[in-house]
């Protein structure tokens, strides 16, 4: 590198000013800050108001506060929501993948072969079978981040591994039947329901806990958010235990027999469990009995999967059918019968919305399974396995699925299954060990109260229910100046729903029950006089000497 | 009103006249003293009249200067001393100036702490900081070079109205302020924003205008545009007679399109006066009545012809054997019943029939009129010329008229003529594209028609079609109910199928047999778009009692070629599967014991009202105490049909789900129980926590301005009391302020005539 010649560097040196900030103490040497001088105007291009639109996270709030202060302060802080719903569009931007997918008409004669003989050698790298036949059907789970898979096999053998370097963490044989296997908050711990307790182990394969408490256990789920590790067992047993603090947060018997179905909202963290009647139940580990409960088929359940978005549910059942519902409405949105000998065992919903749908060893993946307007007919993918199929899940971030069946486990390619852009906050698929360890404490410290576990959303919401009983009993209270009702008031036709007519409708209601709060002080009042002067005419009332001899009460 | 007019025009006259206001009213009170009356002049009081230099105090209503004004006053008006103050009452003087100069000062810097803490920051450091990269980052200035560019820049580059990016005003608009003195520059100002508010005011007027509700207002108005557009067609027609000519033809093709629309249900004038009418004569009343079917019908939106005639194989045997039994047997029933001669009335009935047939037409208002309805007399011609699916059965049943029994010639002619109506208008409507409506419509008359010749028929006889139709009818439950046995919806249109199918099969059998089955076919078909009917109106009337059902796709088998073989070995069972599956589970009573436990579990839930006062509480109390009983009656009863109706309108809404009541207790406790202070209601409060805060939810621009601090401080930066000279700065200029009270008056001015008004 050669000096600049000197007439250009003062050249420069004119250009360029420097404002080096010497004020508050000399010693500590210049500090420059990049950010951006506030006089300095610089013109965005506007963002499209219907990418504002889908963040924008709900009505603006409406009407004064009780002071102008406070009213200019909601104002403001309106202002920046809206500026923040601005920056959010802004920075899909940066979302730069995008969703992968085949186009065509029978997408479903595409094999893995095919796949696989026009993909590039990253993507041939994520086809590939296990085949491991000697210790029976196997369960499987990928990590929140979707890097580490574990499979357990239910005569025993468990196996963790990194599946895209194929690079192996631990490999036991638990001597037991296990029934599930479930990573925790991450990749350094994970649970083995086996034949009688749930175990938890490190991923060097060290067993870390024997958690009697969920005993017989059927099927795990965890709850990364509230680090809550679900038990569904064979007695009807369902357990919510707190793996930070090791307690058992809440233990509920549902009475519903053998739950061997159980999947877990993602969004809402309720857990969905499936019955031989045909019903599914929806669990807190708030009440002991089920928050909601739906009558899906008329015959016995078989799966039971929540989409990532948490407002759509599939089931299917003994009568081969394959319902997709609302849980916004718990309504039934579209109903899909298999003329196939075979009835669908599994579901699953990829992170972008794919179903998949397994009935023994064939396995079908649709598209659009949600959507009113377009309702396939036919798979997107079609898949077959040697064996019978026992468990699959999409894995996160990536456009794979993978099989448990009793040969093993396969994984393959899914076209436009995982969500191509990666929020590193919430799960990176390609994490540091530094950076782990900064999660796991971000996520302790953010650790949710499974109280705040409910069916819509209601956290941030007024207990209307409580806060209308304490108004009535406060305007119960004599000589007290009535609330105001809070009244929302019924949508109306032609006119009468415009605003003055509403506010004249509220005024009403208002007036009115200050006009009955005021009579009935009136009356008591009323009352209260006529007592008083009757009570005067009397003579044992007025004080008498004698009083004192009286017997005091306390 | 008046008086403030007045006001008004003295203020106006005050502003005007000013320099010789005394003159002036010298002048008019010789004017008036001409006339020999007093003049009247309100002097408001407290404003100290303008002429009065002189320090004189006018007495009001009196305007001449008496002697006591002219005298001169003494400054000191008591003669005698004061009292001194005593030291206590000097003490509290001294503090209650004190005081009011204290608020005074404090007062005064309010709304400089108001606008402090109303900011969304306020940093107490007056250090600069940040790098000045600005000058270095502009890019040069833009230099014209290709012969377009420069010519451009010719034209408009030297143009001193382009706004520079680094600049606050353009040459021209500095060049202007610099020849402007500030005053004229305000007065500019003044007079714009008067041109403004004159511009908006009649924007105002516009909008209040168009928002007037006055019937007779609009009809006025109407009236006004309908001369108007007179005229301007005369003038036209004066002037340019193509343009007149092309504006008729727009006119009518307006009304043409209007007509066309059918929207017109009984807005229009004539179809009000004839619905009045119509209460006191039959005739129009159905008139009108026809009118508004007709437009109903035509308005009403296509519906998707039905995708699943090809599953027609699959329909079940046992249903058709049963219908073909059951039709049997009614013909059987036919022929006990009535073997009466009937050819003799058969002529009779015939004219009767066609009578009717001609009264319906004309009813129909020449709608029948149309070329390819002429086949509805000509009964041989319409079963030679028609062809397609269903027809060859129709073409035997015709063809049977003459030779079979007399009750089946009997039907056949109450029925061919539906059936050809059905038949021929069926194509040569479709290509008209108007569709199944029409086809319903028709179907309707010809029901009607057929319904109206029963009626002319004996009585036997027309039991026996009553009886077919009720059989029919059953035929049709009993179908319906075994459908619904399943959990899943029955739909029509498979019923459709299956009766096509049965009939391929009957051709085979005895033509009785086929004859009289034909005739239920025909009613249910009939009784099926009745039902479609039926059930949308059912639907939209009782929207929700029953969940509208959701239409099933079936899955399509996939074969490739390493499953061929096993998929077909699959096709093969399939039926059979079908049947074996549900058959396994239908017989489970799921539904019953779901419904049942939801009903226990909300028995459960509600709340019990018990009694707990032992029998006779009260009585003691004598004959005056009156018992609250009935209150307390009526509140349960009303708590108890409130209970009752939500829990109607949740099982008809939705059977098959039950929400627990109290799935919300473990939240309600976290969540708050009033509106907290500075928020007057529940939304509002709602939307101050709708939005998520933390990195995980927002980017991390939005997740900084989101927490952006209220307050900054720095180390070591002293925090100053405010500086005075920042916040009260003295107007620069006298005659801006002399500006400023003027339109300050104006305001008030403006302001005072609002209030009167």
């Amino acid at each position: 590198m050669e000096p600049p010649s000197k007439k250009g560097d003062t050249e420069k040196k004119m250009k360029i000013k420097y404002i080096i900030p010497k004020d508050p103490v000399e010693k500590s040497g210049a500090r420059f800050s990049f950010s951006r001088r506030p006089d300095e105007n610089i013109i965005e291009r506007p963002v499209p108001e219907e990418q504002i639109k889908n963040w924008r996270k709900g009505e603006h709030s409406k009407g004064l506060a009780r002071t102008t202060f406070h009213t200019k302060k909601i104002r403001a802080r309106e202002k920046v929501f809206e500026k923040v719903a601005e920056k959010s569009a802004r920075s899909e931007l940066l979302c730069t993948e995008e969703v992968g997918g085949i186009e065509g008409e029978s997408t479903f004669q595409i094999t893995q072969n095919d796949i696989r003989a026009t993909a590039d050698e990253a993507t041939q790298q994520k086809i590939f079978d296990l085949r491991l036949d000697q210790f029976g059907p196997y369960r499987l789970d990928y990590t929140r981040n979707g890097r580490h898979l574990l499979i357990g096999g239910a005569k025993g053998h468990v196996a963790a591994f990194d599946w895209q370097t194929k690079r192996l963490h631990c490999e036991i044989n638990v001597m037991e039947t296990i029934s599930d296997v479930k990573w925790l908050h991450q990749e350094t711990m994970f649970a083995v329901a086996q034949k009688k307790w749930v175990y938890i182990y490190d991923n060097q394969g060290i067993e870390l806990h024997c958690l009697k408490h969920l005993d017989m256990a059927l099927r795990l789920e965890f709850l990364p958010y509230h680090f809550l590790l679900c038990s569904a067992s064979a007695k009807g047993y369902l357990s919510y235990l707190d793996v930070s603090i090791g307690k058992e947060v809440a233990g509920i018997c549902t009475k519903q027999g053998r739950l061997d179905i159980m999947t877990v909202n993602p969004q809402s963290a309720i857990v969905h469990l499936g019955h031989p009647n045909g019903a599914v139940s929806m669990w807190t580990p708030n009440i002991k009995e089920p928050v909601a409960k739906i009558l899906c088929h008329a015959s016995s359940l078989r799966d039971v999967a929540v989409d990532a978005t948490g407002k759509y549910m599939a089931t299917t059942a003994m009568d081969r059918r394959v319902k997709i519902f609302d849980l916004r409405m718990y309504k039934e949105l579209s109903r899909y019968q298999y003329i196939r000998r075979h009835c669908p065992d599994h579901l699953d919903f990829s992170q972008k919305g794919l179903l998949a749908v397994s009935r023994e060893n064939v396995i079908e993946i649709y598209k659009d399974m949600t959507t009113l307007t377009h309702r396939p007919s036919k798979p997107y993918i079609y898949h077959r396995c040697d064996k019978l199929v026992t468990d699959m899940k999409f894995c996160p971030y990536e456009d794979v699925l993978g099989i448990g069946h009793s040969w093993g486990f396969s994984s393959i390619i899914v076209p436009g299954a995982g969500e191509p852009n990666y929020d590193a906050m919430e799960a990176n698929p390609f994490q540091s060990k530094s950076q782990r360890k900064q999660t796991e404490v971000r996520m302790l410290l953010d650790k949710i109260r499974p109280e705040l576990i409910t069916l819509n959303g209601e956290i941030g919401q007024v207990d209307v229910k409580t806060a209308q009983e304490l108004q009535e009993e406060r305007n119960k209270t004599k000589y007290l100046k009535p609330d105001k009702v809070d009244f929302i008031p019924k949508n109306k036709m032609k006119g009468a729903s415009s605003a003055t007519k509403i506010v004249q409708r509220k005024k009403g209601v208002q007036e009115e029950h200050l006009r009955a709060a005021v009579r009935d002080i009136v009356r008591t009042k009323q009352v209260e006089g006529k007592l008083n002067a009757r009570n005067k005419q009397r003579e044992g009332l007025e004080p008498s000497a004698l009083d004192r001899f009286k017997k005091k009460i306390v | 009103m008046a008086e403030h007019e007045e006001e008004s025009m003295e203020n106006i006259a005050d502003e005007e006249e000013e320099i010789n206001d005394g003159v002036h009213e010298k002048l008019l009170n010789s004017i008036f003293a001409l006339d020999g009356r007093k003049r009247q002049k309100n002097v408001v009081r407290g404003l100290p009249s303008t002429s009065n230099n002189v320090d004189l105090t006018v007495h009001a209503g009196t305007h001449k200067i008496q002697l006591e004004d002219l005298k001169l006053k003494s400054k000191n008006f008591h003669s005698q001393l004061k009292k001194p103050q005593s030291g206590m009452d000097t003490e509290k003087a001294h503090r209650q100036i004190a005081r009011e100069t204290m608020v005074a000062e404090m007062t005064k810097w309010e709304p400089v702490v108001q606008d402090i803490r109303a900011a969304p920051q306020t940093i107490f450091s007056k250090r600069p900081y940040g790098i000045h990269m600005h000058k270095a980052v502009q890019p040069k200035s833009f230099t014209p070079r290709t012969p377009l560019e420069k010519e451009i820049y010719e034209a408009l580059g030297k143009s001193e109205d382009i706004l520079r990016p680094d600049e606050e005003m353009t040459v021209a608009e500095t060049k202007a302020l610099k020849a402007m003195s500030v005053k004229e520059a305000k007065e500019r100002r003044a007079e714009l924003l008067k041109h403004h508010e004159l511009l908006s005011r009649m924007e105002l007027k516009a909008k209040w205008q168009n928002k007037i509700k006055s019937k007779r207002y609009r009809k006025i108005v109407r009236k006004e545009k309908v001369t108007n557009e007179k005229k301007m067609m005369e003038e036209l027609k004066k002037t340019d007679p193509e343009a007149f000519l092309e504006k008729l033809d727009q006119i009518e093709k307006a009304r043409m399109e209007e007509r066309l629309t059918l929207k017109h249900r009984g807005g229009g004038k004539f179809s009000r006066l004839h619905k009045a009418y119509s209460k006191f004569d039959d005739k129009t009343r159905e008139a009108v009545q026809e009118m508004l079917q007709k437009s109903r019908e035509l308005t009403k939106k296509l519906q998707t012809a039905s995708s699943s005639d090809d599953e027609g194989n699959i329909s079940d045997d046992m249903d058709i054997n049963e219908m073909v039994q059951k039709s049997e047997n009614l013909i059987n029933n036919i022929n006990e019943d009535d073997d009466v001669d009937e050819e003799t009335r058969k002529t009779d009935i015939r004219a009767k029939q066609l009578e009717i047939l001609k009264a319906v037409h004309k009813k129909a208002g020449g709608w029948l009129d149309a070329p390819h309805t002429t086949y509805v007399y000509s009964q041989p011609e319409s079963g030679a010329s028609v062809d397609g699916s269903n027809q060859p059965i129709h073409g035997d049943s015709s063809a049977e008229n003459n030779s079979v029994t007399n009750v089946d010639l009997d039907i056949s002619t109450t029925k061919p003529d539906v059936d050809l109506e059905i038949h021929t208008k069926e194509p040569s409507h479709s290509h008209l594209g108007v569709g199944e409506e029409v086809d319903v419509n028709i179907l309707k008359q010809t029901h009607s028609s057929v319904e109206m010749v029963d009626n002319s028929l004996p009585k036997s006889q027309s039991k026996s079609i009553v009886a077919i139709d009720s059989s029919s009818k059953n035929l049709l439950d009993s179908l319906q109910n075994k459908k619904s046995q399943h959990l899943e919806n029955s739909d029509l249109e498979k019923y459709d199928v299956t009766k096509t199918s049965g009939l391929g099969r009957k051709q085979s059998i005895s033509q009785s047999q086929l004859n009289a089955s034909d005739e239920p076919k025909k009613k249910k078909r009939k009784r099926n778009k009745k039902n479609k009917n039926q059930d949308s109106e059912n639907s939209s009337i009782a929207a929700g009692r029953k969940e509208t059902p959701v239409k099933e796709i079936n899955l399509q088998a996939v074969s490739d070629k390493a499953d061929d073989s096993d998929d077909n070995d699959g096709e093969e069972n399939d039926d059979r599967m079908k049947v074996t599956m549900e058959e396994l589970f239908q017989d489970e009573d799921v539904v019953e014991e779901f419904v049942k436990e939801k009903a226990e579990a909300e028995e459960k839930s509600r709340p019990k009202f018990e009694d707990t006062k032992l029998p006779g509480w009260g009585n003691w109390a004598g004959p005056d105490y009156k018992d609250n009983k009935q209150n307390e009656k009526q509140k349960k009863r009303a708590i108890e049909r409130a209970k009752r109706i939500q829990l109607r309108q949740q099982k008809i809404k939705q059977p098959y789900v039950w929400l627990n009541p109290n799935k919300d207790d473990a939240i309600r406790k976290l969540q708050p129980k009033s509106v907290p202070f500075p928020y007057t209601s529940v939304q509002q409060y709602e939307a101050s926590l709708r939005q998520p805060v933390s990195r995980g939810f927002v980017r991390e621009t939005a997740f900084k301005l989101l927490t952006k601090p209220e307050v900054v401080t720095k180390l070591g930066h002293i925090i100053k009391p405010l500086d005075k000279d920042d916040y009260f700065k003295k107007p620069e200029l006298a005659d801006f302020e002399e500006n400023e009270t003027k339109v300050g008056s104006h305001e008030k001015k403006r302001r005072q005539r609002k209030s009167v008004r």
